[in-house]
């Protein structure tokens, strides 16, 4: 990271730090004087919420460790002991639970703000991939939280998604059992998947710098995707998007609180309250909400291997979009043929996430078959092809002009 | 050493696919009689549909339910494995 301070420390104790740490040096070049596109609109905002949102689960999530027995006999019961009986339990409980579900909210609304502004192209490429990793790690995170509660959505959950494992060939029940630690989902599963619930939140930070890392080499992108050209382009973070960012959290966190006292359990599913029951199968099992779109595109495949591979194919492709995406124009709001299309995509991924809910019948399994299709038909031939047949509107010559013009880059719609 | 019990059906209920408990009496494949249905199993998971003798018949799962090794040791005992 170059700097982009001229920091001289100022008392003694800051020369004498500055020569054996440079740390005030770094605060200073790339957290407060880091210079940030001035149109950054509240599109922009979800990095640092997601930062907060990590911290909060991190905060919660120690301490909820500390009240919790990883035990098949006595998870559940350790759960509801921390319901009634540890104070505060069911405030630490329901923030992390439903905090889970708004890093969620975050993190898709952060993707397609970067797929509607083409933040993936050159040169944030690894930037991207890097942030296509945390989603993953995020994912795997999530689902083994959710199975800490033993509940019969935990157990069921457990074992379904282990059991996607089996699809591979040879291997496959080899694997399955190594992932077990046994002959089927049971203790050990449960110990190891709350050690690792444990310790993948650090990865996660870790891959976090990383991401603000790559971010802070070539800088942010902005609602135009012209690159910054001159010092007239950007504003210091700080107090600028500092103070914005802080305000968005804070509406953010509303927004979070207001399900925590009001609606605690309206994302969780009521079956989750029942213990884990190896020998009987919840007659509607779904997985949590953002899962969703994901389990559709597994069901609609009429094959086991062809509906594993479909699956984690739908979210390794995101690794190769910057490629896929054959458009040297970054920002969807000059792009009119892309932007359609991007709401299109946004569609099709609602509707997944709505059949994904649905049981596996009838008209339910050809719309999502319709739609499967349909989601890598997007990254595999439009984006392709309108990269090529499109003509994009006349780019502003610099940020600056773009803002002074008074003429605002077209903001998605909520 | 089934000869004379072959009116009962020993199978693993495990669905081939990922493991859930199909349930019983269900599916596309049962006997319907009025508003029964009898035999035939349905998978709530994902929707594989197994027929009265435990074949897989409709949905992502790639083989029929599992039948293990067992044999009868008496009338009523059986010894699976």
């Amino acid at each position: 990271m170059s700097g982009h301070s001229n920091y001289q420390p100022k008392s003694a104790f800051g020369k004498w730090m500055h020569e054996r740490l440079p740390i005030m040096e770094l605060v200073q070049g790339q957290l407060l004087d880091f210079p940030t596109p001035k149109n950054l609109n509240y599109w922009w905002t979800f990095g640092g919420i997601l930062t907060v949102m990590l911290a909060v689960q991190l905060v919660t999530g120690i301490v909820l460790a500390m009240h919790y027995t990883p035990h098949v006999d006595m998870a559940f019961d350790s759960i509801e002991h921390i319901m009634r009986n540890v104070n505060y339990g069911w405030l630490l409980r329901y923030l992390h639970f439903n905090g889970g579900s708004m890093f969620f909210v975050a993190v898709y609304i952060h993707i397609f703000r970067g797929m509607y502004y083409g933040s993936y192209k050159a040169p944030r490429e690894v930037l991207w991939m890097i942030g296509v990793l945390i989603y993953l790690v995020m994912m795997v995170t999530a689902f083994m939280g959710y199975v800490l509660p033993w509940g019969q959505m935990s157990f069921w959950g457990a074992k379904v998604i282990t059991n996607l494992f089996s699809a591979i060939p040879f291997v496959g029940e080899a694997v399955t059992t190594w992932l077990w630690g046994g002959y089927s989902v049971d203790n050990p599963t449960l110990q190891r998947f709350f050690s690792l619930h444990y310790l993948l939140p650090f990865v996660l930070a870790a891959l976090v710098g990383l991401h603000i890392w790559a971010l802070h080499v070539p800088g942010n992108s902005n609602p135009t995707g012209v690159s910054v050209k001159s010092s007239q382009d950007t504003l210091p973070f700080h107090p600028y998007y500092t103070m914005k960012d802080s305000f968005a959290i804070v509406v953010f966190l509303l927004v979070y609180a207001a399900f925590v006292f009001f609606s605690p359990n309206y994302l969780g599913e009521p079956i989750n309250y029942t213990e884990a029951n190896p020998l009987v199968t919840p007659a509607h099992i779904v997985p949590e909400w953002y899962y969703l779109p994901f389990y559709a595109i597994l069901r609609a495949i009429p094959d086991k291997l062809g509906g594993v591979v479909a699956m984690f194919g739908s979210i390794l492709i995101l690794f190769v979009l910057p490629w896929l995406d054959t458009s040297r124009v970054r920002s969807g709001s000059y792009r009119p043929i892309f932007r359609q299309f991007f709401w299109v995509f946004v569609i099709v991924c609602i509707g997944l996430g709505y059949l994904g809910s649905k049981p596996p019948e009838g008209a339910y399994v050809i719309w999502a078959r319709i739609l499967t299709a349909y989601y890598f038909i997007h990254f595999l031939v439009i984006l392709p092809l309108i990269g090529l047949l499109e003509s994009p509107r006349p780019l502003p010559s610099s940020i600056s002009d773009a803002v002074l013009a008074g003429k605002k880059p077209m903001a998605p719609a909520e | 050493m089934i000869g004379g019990k072959e009116q009962y059906l020993v199978m693993l209920g495990v669905c081939t696919h990922l493991g859930c408990v199909p349930i019983g009496n269900d599916g596309d494949y049962a006997v319907v009689e009025g508003n029964a249905k009898t035999g035939a199993w349905f998978c709530p998971c994902h929707g594989s549909h197994y027929d009265t003798a435990g074949r897989i018949r409709k949905g992502p799962a790639p083989q029929n339910l599992l039948v293990p090794k067992y044999e009868y040791i008496s009338d009523s005992k059986i010894r699976v494995g």
